[in-house]
């Protein structure tokens, strides 16, 4: 993971992504690359590839893994807990994504997921988002 | 296009010589409160560097004051640690705040919904005074 924060570190400046909408494409993979860590068992000889480009005025992800199909659109939204006593962590990582990016998309062929995530590059005057 | 490959990554550079890692600061503030001081990501890796420290410092059973004015990023995994750290101290009569994060990681926090679980507060001042509660 440090070196996935690397590479996004080189691409933000290679590519001249705006600061919110670097913030929002970091925790957009974060969030997607540690999920797929935890739950898909990934061998020896396969890979998670990620991809990154603009398409115009939007910045394009894309992550593909070799795992079970999972769509994260069809995941549950977590319920804010009311207390710490009932607060069970867990859920965030896919909410944040569906917070963060503009657009999702997910498909899957030749055996791999494929995780589509844009942002648009005018998203800090588009959103509330400091 | 530019390509990451993870799990099986070849032809890396050097490292950036300004990637930002994280810095965890202890501070007792008095007998039975103390302040954690991060600095950089909290992201997965950042996260991996204060996980121990940080439950040893919840382990020692004082109030909590999580400085989060240096932290420029925050990955839900570290929400979590926060969120179970917050857990164990109210259960032992303690509490967890914390201080000024920047608007960006404050909008994170919103999103997930943990501010109710994890108090947001401006100054030590503010902090004292809910401690003392």
């Amino acid at each position: 993971m440090g070196r996935l924060a690397e590479w996004l570190d080189r691409q933000e400046f290679r590519l001249g992504i705006p600061t919110n909408v670097a913030f929002a494409l970091r925790q957009c993979l974060e969030e997607a690359v540690v999920n797929l860590i935890d739950y898909t068992p990934v061998t020896e000889g396969e890979d998670i590839a990620v991809e990154l480009g603009w398409q115009g005025d939007l910045l394009v992800a894309t992550v593909e893994d070799p795992g079970p199909p999972f769509d994260l659109l069809s995941a549950p939204v977590p319920i804010p807990a009311i207390s710490l006593e009932l607060a069970v962590p867990g859920g965030w990582g896919i909410h944040l994504i569906r917070c963060f990016a503009d657009q999702i998309g997910y498909e899957t062929a030749g055996g791999r997921n494929r995780l589509t995530l844009g942002f648009s590059r005018f998203k800090a005057a588009a959103e509330d988002f400091p | 296009m530019n390509a990451f490959t993870g799990i099986q990554l070849v032809g890396f550079g050097p490292f950036l010589e300004d990637a930002i890692t994280m810095d965890m600061q202890i501070i007792a503030i008095s007998q039975d409160t103390v302040k954690v001081a991060l600095t950089g990501r909290l992201d997965v890796e950042g996260s991996g560097i204060i996980d121990l420290p940080f439950n040893t410092v919840v382990g020692s059973n004082r109030n909590i004051l999580v400085d989060l004015s240096a932290v420029t990023f925050v990955a839900s995994i570290a929400i979590r640690t926060l969120v179970l750290g917050a857990k164990t101290l109210e259960r032992r009569g303690k509490k967890l705040l914390l201080l000024n994060p920047q608007p960006k990681v404050e909008y994170v926090l919103k999103m997930i919904g943990v501010t109710d679980l994890l108090p947001i507060v401006r100054d030590e001042n503010e902090a004292v005074a809910v401690f003392s509660s």
